[in-house]
């Protein structure tokens, strides 16, 4: 049965998250005034690395269960593309860190929220947060660029663990690739494979549109007839068994054919698309 | 221009606080497990008045800048649509036909009880115990008379304006969890909206409970991508539509308060959590701020 190894310091999981800084990201996500889908994305990409190194923490060790990379996408004023490995100290062909490394290089800001007092009121309390990736956006939407970056890089994680539970790609836009159709890329990132199965690519579409998300969709007929949203849906992968189980602990309908994918994704889509999408390798030893 | 009165104790505001007591409103609010959404809005309510309170306070006195209505809705029978609403009022010696109190009468007609908040000192967060006055305890059954309820205020509202013509005009919050299960309310909504004083018009305020573990929305300008309620189609931009821009002066507070707002922001939050809520209220109610 694929996607049930084991996830040891020997035989890691890896997650490489691309996200989309093309200049469209500026725009609001859910109609939230001063709310913009680069920050929404930073938060939850944030979010969700502090998430991974807890599940990783026992007590004051970290131990290095996974390998973490992140890459942005977007062009310069005339359409070259640009990816950039955003952990300090990697680069696009070697973007990953273990975990513990991953820890290290955070930045922690200190940020003054406004918290209920426990009776209507409000306080500010001081929350350190750790912070790696920060919202930029710019110009156009490289994807294919991006996912040919990704599979180089992934290529190489798998030749140098061969056993380990298969890397997990997750792909945060909210728009078409600018540079061509990137199902052709994806799929040469799907075909990679350990011994516990094929990689894994997961899509994210943020919304400035409104409306409902579709989550998880088992076919095709579940989305609306956008050329776009039926290619991601071709190069999202299914989801494994784990991720199924996190999803259904959410009240969220999903069987066998349900793909790693969101179309039409809000805030709250966000962030539980990447909770469920990194659940996926979750037998830690 | 609207929304300019000074405020006076010959020419009070008015602020009326309208809360759909509905069984939704018995359900825990999922960003703070343990409390119901008519505990979060009860002391969310109780707090703002106690601030206004304070607001009218000079030394010992309160002085009477401020009426203040609070009712609660819900519906008369159990079943789900149609439905009379039934009224709650929560202050002493008021009607629901003549809801409003000098905001001097609120503060004598308070229960005083005594609950743990966390203050700030000097950067450390600790609970302390503090006296605090309640009127407001939202009970939680049946259903949501929205359309009922607005359609039912507007004659206390009319009747307060007769009384004040050159007040500033009437500030109405909805405190909800939901779309109106007795019909449409965009109606009597404008019904309320098209009261006016010589300052203006009435202004209708709409704060939405969060029933998931989601985001808020607040003080959003465009009925485009507002996210769905769930419940009816297009519920979230129905309620834009019934909810007011908010007024300069409010725009210019909440800014002060690094609270974003644009120029067609409307006086709306969705998918509110307590804390949220608390700031909708705070700027919400500081409309009326040229206190004579």
């Amino acid at each position: 049965m694929p996607y049930t190894a084991d996830i040891s310091r020997a035989n890691p999981a890896c997650f490489l998250f691309l996200i989309d800084q093309s200049g469209s990201m500026t725009q609001a996500l859910a109609a939230q005034p001063g709310l913009r889908k680069m920050d929404q994305a930073a938060d939850a990409i944030n979010r969700i690395l502090d998430t991974i190194s807890q599940r990783c923490s026992q007590g004051m060790d970290i131990r290095d269960y996974f390998h973490i990379g992140v890459l942005g996408y977007s062009t310069n004023a005339t359409g070259g593309p640009i990816v950039t490995s955003i952990l300090p100290g990697t680069t696009p062909d070697q973007p990953f860190l273990p975990i513990s490394q991953v820890v290290d290089v955070a930045e922690v800001e200190e940020r003054q929220v406004r918290e209920s007092d426990g009776a209507g009121g409000l306080v500010e309390v001081t929350r350190r947060f750790p912070v790696w990736l920060r919202p930029h956006a710019e110009y156009g939407t490289p994807m294919c660029q991006a996912l040919e970056v990704a599979a180089e890089a992934v290529g190489e994680w798998v030749g140098q663990h061969p056993d380990s539970f298969p890397p997990i790609v997750i792909n945060v836009s909210d728009g078409a690739a600018s540079d061509g159709n990137p199902e052709g890329p994806a799929q040469s990132i799907a075909n990679l494979q350990t011994s516990d199965g094929n990689a894994l690519m997961f899509n994210i579409h943020l919304s400035d549109s409104g409306g409902m998300p579709t989550l998880y969709p088992d076919s095709e007929e579940r989305l609306p007839p956008d050329e776009y949203a039926l290619a991601m849906f071709r190069m999202s992968s299914p989801l494994p068994e784990s991720s199924r189980s996190q999803a259904a602990s959410l009240d969220l309908s999903v069987n066998e054919n349900s793909r790693g994918y969101v179309f039409n994704a809000d805030g709250t889509a966000l962030v539980q698309f990447l909770d469920i999408g990194t659940r996926a390798a979750s037998n830690l030893q | 221009m609207p929304y300019a009165a000074d405020i006076s104790r010959a020419n009070p505001a008015c602020f009326l606080f309208l809360i759909i007591e509905c069984m939704g409103m018995g359900h825990d609010m999922p960003e703070h497990p343990g409390r119901t959404k008519g505990e979060i809005a009860s002391d969310a309510v109780n707090r703002i008045v106690d601030t206004l309170v304070q607001r009218c306070s000079s030394g010992m006195e309160v002085r009477d800048y401020f009426h203040i209505g609070i009712l609660g809705f819900t519906t008369k029978g159990k079943l789900r649509m149609g439905g009379e609403p039934e009224i709650n009022n929560y202050f002493a010696d008021t009607t629901p036909e003549q809801p409003f109190l000098p905001i001097s009468r609120v503060a004598e007609v308070a229960h005083i009880v005594e609950r743990q908040v966390r203050e700030n000192y000097g950067g450390e967060v600790v609970e302390v115990n503090r006296r605090m006055p309640v009127w407001l305890q939202v009970r939680a059954r049946n259903w949501d008379p929205m359309r009922g309820m607005l359609e039912f205020v507007r004659r206390p509202l009319a009747e307060w304006i007769g009384l004040h013509p050159n007040s500033y005009p009437p500030t109405v919050v909805i405190i909800c969890d939901g779309w109106a299960t007795d019909g449409d309310p965009q109606k009597a909504a404008g019904g309320v909206k098209s009261l006016r004083t010589n300052d203006g018009n009435a202004l209708l305020f709409i704060v939405h409970l969060s029933s998931a573990q989601t985001r808020p929305t607040m003080f959003p300008a465009q009925e485009r991508g507002l996210p769905s309620l769930g419940e009816a189609t297009d519920d979230s931009k129905l309620m834009f539509r019934m909810a007011s821009a908010l007024p300069e002066g409010i725009r210019r507070q909440a800014a002060d308060m690094n609270i974003p707002v644009e120029e067609r922001s409307r006086g709306l939050i969705l998918n509110a959590d307590a804390v949220a809520l608390a700031q909708f209220l705070d700027i919400g109610t500081r409309g009326p701020s040229n206190l004579r």
